[in-house]
This record gives C-alpha cells, structure tokens and sequence, in this order.
C-alpha cells in the first residue's frame, strides 16, 4: 500500500491503514493498485476530502470499480452530494453505495 | 494406503466421537434442566411447609405444579393431601394425628430428594465438565491432524518433530489402525519427508524476468510484471502456467476468451498458485450453476486448489498462536487462499435473507462476498441475536470486532435500551447501522462519556436527531474534550489518554485479566451456553441485576448481558466454577466505566461472595 504516498500519505498513515483494516482488504488495496488510485484519482477530482478516513470508513468503494462509483455520482447532483458527504461519509449511502 | 488417508481415518472417528460427545451433553443438559426443576419443587414444598405466612400466591395452584414437577417421586398422588395441610397451617387449624405424621413424612421425603437431586446435580455438572474436556482435547487433535494433512497437500514445508510426535502417537494407537495401517504411517511419512526434499531442490531453480516475460510474449498476455511481487513471480512453473493459458485462452464467454476477463495479478496469482484442472474445475461448476459472473474473474481464490481452503482454516486458526509462515497479506499467495466458489453463492443466499436484492450479479458488496462464509455467518447470527437483521444492517457485516460493538452499543443504551422510556432513541444503532463501521476515531469513548456525564433523557435527546445519530452536536462535543473528528493515525493516542483519565482500568482489580484474555480471544462463540444460568452467582446477577434480556444495570451502568454471559460460559467451561475476580472480568471486559460505577460494581460483586444479606451463595 505504499504507493499511497503519491496522495500524500505518512508512513505513519500508511502503518495505521496497516493497523485498522484486516487481511483481506490490505491484500485487495496492495493487489490492485491501478484500481484504487482510479477511484482516489475520481473521488478527488470531484471533490472529495479525506481520502484517508475515507479508505478506513468505507474500504468497500476500493473493492468496486472505478466505473459504477463514477456512474453513481453521474446520475446524481455532484455538488451537493460531494458537499453532504464531506460532511460525513455515511452519505455514500445517499448513492447506494 | 497415503499419509493424508490414514490420517482421514482418524479426522473421521474423531468427528465421530465429538458427535456423540455433543449427543451426551444435550442429553446430560436436559437432564439437569429436570433435576433444577425438581430442586425448585422440592424447595418450594419444604418452604411452604415449614413457613406459611409467606405464601400469598394461590396455594392449590403452586402445590399443584410443584407436585407435576415430582411425579418421577409419585407426587401428583399427594397434590390434594398436600394442599390441605399447608392450607390447615396457614389458617392455624390442628392437624389430626394422621396428617401431624404425613406432614412429617413429607418433610423427611421432600429432603431425601433434595439431597439426592443435588448429588444428581453435581454429577452432571462433573460430567459436564469431563465431557467438555475431552471435546476440546479431541478439537485439538483434529486440528492438529488437519494442520499436518494441509501441510502434506501443499507440500511446502517439510516435517518436523512435532508432525513426527503428532504422527507415532497415532501409530501407538492399536484402537482406531491396523498394524498394517500404523507400519505404513511411519513409512509414508519418511517417504514425505524424501521426496519434499527432492522437489525443494528441483523448484529452488527460479527463473529470472526476462524469461518469464519472454514467456508472455510467446502466449500473448499483456501482464504487467509488477515488481512488488517479483519473489513470487520467479517461483512460477511455466509448464503449468502454460496449460492454464491455453485453457483460458481456448474457452469463450461472449465471444470473448475468459482469460480477458481476469485483471493482472488475479491472473498471475492463478497462474503461480493454480492448476488447469482446479482452473477448469471452477469455470466448469459456474456453467453447470449457470452463474458466471464478474466478481469471481476479480477473485483468484475461487479458481485454486479446494482442498487446501478446508486446511487453511485450521492452518490459520493454529498460526494465530505461532505465528509461523503465514504467507503476508501483501503477496499474490495470500489472494489464492481465501473464499471458495461455493462459498460466494453460500454467501450470496445468506445476504439474500437480509435483502433479497443483493446479487452476486452487481457490483456493490463485493467484499462481503469475498468474506469466508464462516465469518460472515458469524456476522450475520450476531446481528440476529441482537435483533439487527434489517435491510439496512448490512452495513453492519462489514464491522470488525462486531459482537464487541454490539456489546458497547447495549452499554451506551443504543441497542436494545429502554424503549418505554426514551422511543426509537433507545435502539438508535438499529436506525442507523454504518455507524458501527463508520464513525470518527474515539466516537464511542466519547458517547460513554457523554452517557455517563448526563442525565438520560439528555443524553438521548443530545446524541439524536430524527431517528438517527445527531453527528454535528457528537461533533462539537468531541472537538470540546481535544479531539478532531476528521483525524485517523493522530487520534488514537487522544483516545487512549482520554479514556485512562475518564474510565477505570479494570486491569487494577482484575489482577488476571491478561490471562483470562488469552482464554477468551481464543473462543470463538458469541453466544452463551444456557448451562451458565445453572450457575448460583449468574442467577444471583440474573436475580439482583437483569432490565431485561440485554441488560444488566449497575446504579447507572448498563452492562451487556449477553457479554456476560457469553464470557462466563468460557470461563466455567476452562474453570468450572466462577471465582469473584472473573465474574468481575465478565462484567467489565471492553466497557467503559467510571470510578463511581466501578466502585459499585466492585461492591455488589464482592458482597455476593462475603454471604452479605440476601446473597450468601458461595459460603
């Protein structure tokens, strides 16, 4: 996972990821790199902050691909739903997700 | 005959006895429920003769059914006689010369099967206890064997002494083998040993990158080598690389062949830790399912080796003490253990019963559908047991330490609390289950506090908004007491000296709390066993203690009842009795308490082993 650190990511960061999530999902993260930094790369791009709680709150986005994240957004009004979910995470629910 | 069938052998008897085993315990456990039944009734008689003035319930009727309750003894016979005479004594009217003789007969009678039903008892109990032993010795076994029989399978490691000691202890054992049977164990198991020795040499050749790219150069895959895994990626056997790719490459699905729908390192990993015919196997039982879908192209455990899955499990179970050669959750070889096929569609069914919508078909829920199925049952029957299985408790399977949160839930009143009192507020964790996967660091630490810190309907109507978690008002409050409900690394340490300046350590009156620690993390139940409620202490905190099926409530602590419960079971089925200390490990483990509470807790607990007033129990 440490090729997180293109988005800014401490080595301290990275070995509390380490710490907080479980086996299988640090094996899903360190496996498919191309499609975590795709949906990092989309997330941020509309706006997302946090990425880092964001990666502990809801690991499940990273299992997905980039595409229907990116379709879920698309179909809804972005501005406000990146502002609601800024707010708090539990609004990805607000997309299905 | 082969090491791994011989072993079989013995994995079958073993199953066969823990079978019996769980037979007897159900057996000797109803039992015992009419053996406290008949105490009950025996109690309840001599109580009602030896002091009336304390019935006030209707005396036909409590006769009556302590009589039902001793008909082995003939007493559905005396049910009229009996009530007579209690009721002569109750309204002070002379017994005649005949029931003076009866009453006394019933006395001595009544007594006898007291003694005697609580000999009874103790011998269940002890065979209880020696039956559980014995379970758990011949779990080990198993365990061992299935360890010893992944190991051969895999043929990654050589044997060692203590496959060796687990090995001649069965060939000593003329009960379950033949001599022939026990001869070809120790000489199979030094033809393991010989030919692992040759294999290592052949496989210890590893080929450098420029042949194995040159090597999907010639099949035509694009597969970037990632260098992260190049350790791994040398090892690769291209002979049965190469039978992999032309397989995949020669099956089509929607005209496209089925190795174009794998991404790169599920590929590589199938290619280093698979064969064709576990590959062919996988694809062959999708077709025969009719369920081929995109997830298991994103899955590489589902296409290796089945039989390795069975072992692995106990492999991992044995490691989490040893700790040796577990491959690293970083590596390919990691992503080849994992689930199977069959238990994707197991888990696929098992989420349809929560919402009937959930498919393997779509995208979302992928990692639940990559969970083990075993973990995911444990998930789903925790939620069941505290009552969350909604739709939207889904959420909640995703949670880490569930039954732990759970737990912390009923203590802060948000699960299962007093709904006659505080409404929807008191199950707040029901209306809104992310929050046990998502929630800012120290979010629980911070609502104990909170809970501790105010008066309950405060508390409820502060913390929530509309059925669900008032996150700005949590917010502000966390900010206040120093912490930042943004940050992640940062924070732990915030929390942490948060909770040792507001909550008791119970490590301080617990002085064996790490060992009964080690006992606990090591059980994997989450419920209790309803033996532990023959237990005279937990009936004295069910007696004194119990709100309801959830709760216990100390002053104004609630404490999980269930976790109690749970622990307790542990702990008896390891001790067979329940010392002070670890009743008050029971009751205090992973709760947040303050000094007050602790105190109180502290007392009401000792006072139950001092025979204070009203207690008494272990004298």
């Amino acid at each position: 996972m440490e090729y997180l650190d293109k988005y800014g990511f401490s080595d301290s960061e990275i070995e509390y990821l380490y710490n907080e999530l479980d086996e299988l999902d640090i094996n899903e993260l360190s496996l498919h790199e191309d499609r975590v930094c795709n949906i990092i790369n989309y997330l941020k791009s509309i706006g997302i902050k946090n990425i880092k709680k964001l990666i502990i709150d809801r690991i499940e986005l990273f299992y997905m691909s980039s595409s229907i994240i990116k379709k879920r957004f698309d179909d809804s009004d972005i501005p406000n739903i990146v502002e609601l979910i800024n707010e708090d995470f539990i609004n990805f629910e607000l997309l299905d997700l | 005959m082969r090491l791994e069938d011989i072993l079989d052998i013995r994995i079958r008897e073993i199953n066969e006895k823990l079978k019996t085993i769980s037979e007897t315990n159900e057996t000797v456990s109803n039992k015992l429920t009419k053996i406290e039944e008949q105490i009950y009734a025996c109690e309840t008689l001599l109580g009602m003769l030896n002091d009336t003035d304390n019935i006030k319930d209707d005396i036909r009727a409590f006769v009556d059914d302590s009589c039902s309750l001793l008909d082995e003894y003939s007493y559905n016979e005396f049910k009229e006689e009996l009530a007579v005479i209690v009721i002569a004594i109750k309204n002070n009217l002379e017994l005649d010369s005949n029931q003076e003789e009866r009453l006394i007969y019933f006395i001595n009678n009544l007594k006898n099967i007291l003694k005697k039903s609580e000999e009874k008892r103790i011998e269940c109990n002890n065979l209880q206890i020696e039956n559980n032993k014995e379970y758990s010795e011949l779990k080990n076994e198993e365990e061992n064997i299935e360890l010893l029989i992944f190991k051969i399978t895999e043929q990654e490691e050589g044997l060692d002494e203590d496959d060796f000691n687990l090995v001649y202890a069965l060939s000593s054992n003329e009960e379950f083998l033949s001599y022939s049977q026990r001869k070809d164990l120790l000489i199979q198991f030094k033809k393991y040993n010989d030919s692992y020795t040759l294999n290592e040499e052949k496989k210890s050749r590893l080929l450098s990158l420029e042949e194995i790219n040159s090597f999907f150069k010639d099949k035509k895959i694009s597969t970037e080598l990632n260098s992260k895994f190049e350790d791994e990626i040398k090892k690769i056997d291209l002979e049965n690389a190469s039978e992999i790719i032309d397989y995949l490459s020669n099956q089509y699905l929607d005209k496209k062949p089925l190795i174009k729908y794998f991404n790169s390192s599920s590929l590589l990993t199938i290619l280093l830790y698979s064969n064709k015919e576990n590959v062919e196997e996988t694809y062959n039982k999708m077709l025969e399912n009719n369920k081929v879908y995109m997830i298991f192209f994103d899955t590489p455990s589902i296409w290796c080796s089945n039989t390795k899955k069975r072992t692995y499990s106990s492999y991992k179970r044995k490691n989490k003490t040893n700790g040796k050669n577990k491959p690293s959750p970083i590596t390919l070889e990691f992503s080849s253990y994992g689930v199977t096929y069959e238990e994707m569609l197991k888990n696929e069914e098992l989420l349809k019963r929560i919402n009937p919508e959930i498919s393997l078909k779509n995208s979302e829920y992928y990692n639940l559908f990559k969970t083990s199925h075993e973990l995911l049952k444990k998930k789903y029957n925790i939620c069941d047991l505290y009552g969350l299985n909604s739709k939207k408790t889904v959420a909640m399977l995703r949670a880490g330490n569930l039954l732990e949160k759970c737990d912390l839930c009923v203590e802060l009143g948000i699960l299962n609390g007093d709904e006659k009192q505080y409404g929807l507020s008191s199950n707040l964790i029901a209306y809104s289950p992310s929050r046990v996967v998502n929630y800012p660091v120290g979010f629980y630490e911070y609502l104990s506090y909170l809970k501790q810190n105010s008066i309950p309907s405060e508390f409820y109507s502060n913390i929530s908004r509309r059925s669900t978690f008032d996150m700005q008002y949590i917010k502000d409050g966390m900010r206040k007491v120093g912490f930042d409900p943004e940050g992640t690394d940062k924070e732990v340490e915030k929390v942490e000296k948060f909770v040792s300046e507001q909550f008791e350590d119970n490590k301080k009156v617990i002085p064996n709390y790490e060992l009964y620690e080690s006992i606990v993390s090591a059980d994997d139940r989450i419920n209790y066993e309803k033996e532990v409620l023959n237990n005279k202490l937990i009936q004295e905190l069910e007696n004194n203690f119990k709100r309801n099926d959830y709760q216990y409530v100390f002053g104004n602590q609630i404490i999980s009842r269930y976790k109690v419960l749970r622990l307790a079971s542990i702990l008896l089925n390891k001790y067979g009795e329940l010392n002070e200390e670890q009743i008050k490990y029971c009751i205090t483990r992973g709760s947040y308490i303050n000094e007050q509470n602790m105190n109180l807790i502290n007392e009401n607990i000792s006072e139950l082993y001092k025979g204070g007033q009203g207690y008494g129990i272990l004298r």
